[in-house]
């Protein structure tokens, strides 16, 4: 929960667009986001595939892929560093130590001819001038055993000797190894069965309990962010449509597109009747949408949805929506 | 229901070798272990375990893709394996697939049409191009793709993976079969997408009335798929508890049932914020080359007494259509 006190922005993001060039044209994967991490919350980013929550999260590393580029936009980190302006030297110091991230599909980010270890030394040799082996093992060593894994056995093991929730585990305690002050967690348990989710989601939450830090947590499935999550932002089609504690946004959601979300979940305690498809088909991407991009889904789209595009508007309690049902259409 | 099953299996066990060279022993593992089921015309059925329990290898053997090491698989009575090439072929046209991973089924090479044309011409639903084409149209309308024509001729690269399950599901009923396997078909797929597709599986299945049999390891995707069906949860190659799915949630009596039922997310931050752990002895799920002795659960069963380590609990019926597989249930 944020403080009472006034919570301390972490990460603040403003106005960023990130494009990629594709065969049809250019596509906004990121348009125009406006975004603050508070320091030591667990920040949700939920939204459908596609819809650039990914590249949203990797652009705080200024990790962009080839055919993309950031077009325009300011990302600060605590205040004075502007990742976006950091040269190749200074990134690779800011990476892993500052921000650190646990990359989708952990079964394949690790080297299947390196030996758990490897990976760790390395890692830690990218980023930082230490050179003792010793330590660094110790410290390794440490982490997987806060992972609830048996060091001495882990860090002898190849990849394919290890299970999806070993890997998985081995994964978020390499990206805790340079003690980052943030730490980007991007779909960490989506391949894994439910038993092995729920392990890691407890491991990462009493993580969050002892060391206060960070975290940016991305899925697609909003019933992982009930669990872990302290606010959460939806996203829908490159842009934040909603910001709100989680208890407000899964007891109280505003914006059209979360309550089809959360109505599309499937659970024991709801009916069957209750659980309901999403409206329609996903726009493409290329050529989204005029106005509100969820108009042409919404049960209450009203004939400005189709005109102007709406902007977070701030709603009180920490909530945010971007929804004309909401007023806020001046400009 | 009529008095035949669709597809029954008769204490079905399926071993697979694992290492061994030209001079070491191979071990075997058993990947099913003396299961038998029963699967009824037009009925919904869910399969229900975690990784590596063997719930795809069963799934498997029930569409004749593998061949039970001991045990029988009988299609409308009548042992698969035994069948004659023609018999075989028609009962293979009966069992279809929907894989797990939509971007891995289709070839990427194809396009749509290429994919879903040939069965159709194999089996002599079309008998030309034309009314091939006829055909994969108004099967694309069914899978709600439509205009057909704008999906005919692209390649999978160019569909999303919902567009593309859609064109598996198609594949899958485009030979008219009276059973359909989906082997966690959905869970590749958005968490907000997977009630579509299991939406329009439904309609399709009381369309066309088939048997489907859903794989999935989240108990609470089997609810919505099953509705008054039947659910089968395994572990480790048995089923160790079997009834309506409605009777399991209700009232799990197998331990590592509601093991499954508590650990499955519930989309409601107070529950979700406030639940623990489940009282298992271990996470790690024992290896199968060294499975645990008498009840297989026993390594990590909160409640096993001496007994489970001895004796295999055999699958009994204790409530009316509600069977379990556990020393202390009653």
């Amino acid at each position: 929960m944020p403080q009472e006190d006034k919570p301390q922005v972490q990460i603040s993001i403003r106005g960023l667009t990130v494009e990629f060039r594709v065969p049809r044209g250019v596509l906004r994967a990121v348009d125009n986001v406006d975004l603050d991490i508070y320091r030591g919350e667990v920040l949700g980013l939920a939204g459908e595939s596609g819809c650039g929550k990914s590249v949203l999260a990797h652009s705080l590393l200024k990790i962009v892929d080839p055919n993309g580029y950031i077009k325009s936009g300011k990302i600060i980190f605590d205040n004075k560093i502007d990742i976006l302006s950091l040269s190749e030297d200074e990134l690779r110091k800011f990476r892993w130590k500052k921000i650190a991230i646990v990359f989708q599909g952990a079964q394949s980010a690790l080297n299947p001819v390196m030996r758990v270890q490897e990976h760790f030394l390395d890692t830690f040799l990218a980023h930082e001038s230490e050179s003792d082996k010793e330590k660094i093992l110790s410290r390794s060593a440490d982490l997987i055993n806060k992972m609830r894994l048996d060091s001495e056995r882990v860090l002898r093991l190849f990849p394919h000797e290890m299970s999806g929730g070993m890997k998985q585990r081995t994964i978020a305690a390499l990206g805790l190894l340079l003690n980052p002050e943030f730490l980007i967690l991007d779909e960490p348990t989506s391949s894994l069965d439910v038993l092995t989710q729920k392990y890691i989601l407890k491991l990462l939450r009493d993580l969050h309990e002892q060391t206060g830090l960070t975290m940016l947590f991305i899925t697609h499935d909003l019933a992982t962010l009930a669990e872990i999550a302290e606010r959460i932002a939806v996203m829908y089609l490159a842009s934040i449509v909603e910001i709100a504690p989680v208890e407000e946004l899964f007891y109280n959601p505003k914006h059209p597109y979360t309550q089809v979300l959360l109505k599309a979940l499937p659970s024991r305690k709801k009916s069957i009747d209750e659980i309901k498809p999403l409206p329609g088909p996903l726009p493409d991407p290329v050529n989204p949408p005029s106005g509100c991009k969820f108009h042409p889904r919404c049960s209450y789209a009203m004939p400005i949805c189709k005109k102007v595009r709406p902007k977070l508007i701030d709603l009180g309690n920490g909530c945010q929506v971007a929804c004309h049902l909401y007023g806020g259409t001046k400009e | 229901m009529s008095d035949t099953p669709l597809i029954e299996l008769k204490n079905v066990t399926r071993l697979f070798r694992v290492g061994g060279g030209i001079f070491s022993k191979p071990t075997f593992i058993k990947a099913v272990d003396n299961v038998s089921l029963q699967l009824h015309e037009g009925e919904t059925f869910s399969l229900v375990g975690e990784s590596g329990c063997g719930k795809s290898t069963l799934g498997r053997i029930m569409l004749g893709l593998l061949k039970p090491t001991y045990g029988q698989v009988l299609f409308r009575g009548k042992d698969i394996w035994r069948m004659s090439k023609k018999e075989f072929m028609e009962f293979r046209r009966n069992a279809q697939i929907i894989h797990q991973d939509p971007y891995d089924a289709l070839n990427p090479m194809r396009t749509v049409y290429d994919s879903l044309a040939p069965p159709l011409l194999r089996y002599r639903i079309a008998r030309n191009h034309d009314e091939a084409r006829e055909a994969v149209c108004k099967l694309l309308e069914t899978v709600g793709l439509s205009p057909p024509e704008d999906f005919l001729k692209r390649h999978p690269s160019r569909l999303s993976g919902g567009q593309m399950q859609r064109i598996a599901i198609a594949r899958a009923i485009s030979v008219q079969p009276s059973f359909v396997l989906a082997d966690e078909a959905v869970s590749m797929l958005d968490a907000s997408l997977r009630i579509n597709i299991i939406n329009l599986l439904l309609e399709l299945k009381d369309k066309l009335n088939m048997a489907c049999l859903f794989i999935t390891h989240d108990i609470d995707m089997a609810r919505y798929f099953t509705r008054s069906g039947r659910v089968a949860v395994m572990y480790l190659g048995s089923i160790v508890e079997l009834g309506k799915i409605d009777d399991i949630i209700d009232n799990p009596l197998h331990p590592y049932t509601d093991v499954l039922i508590s650990v499955t997310p519930v989309p409601d931050p107070k529950v979700a914020k406030s639940s623990e752990l489940p009282p298992l002895r271990s996470l790690e799920i024992p290896s199968l080359t060294n499975p645990p002795s008498g009840c297989k659960f026993h390594t990590r069963c909160p409640y096993a007494k001496d007994i489970c380590e001895k004796e295999v609990p055999e699958l009994r019926e204790i409530q009316p259509g509600h069977f379990v597989a556990c020393h202390f249930s009653k």
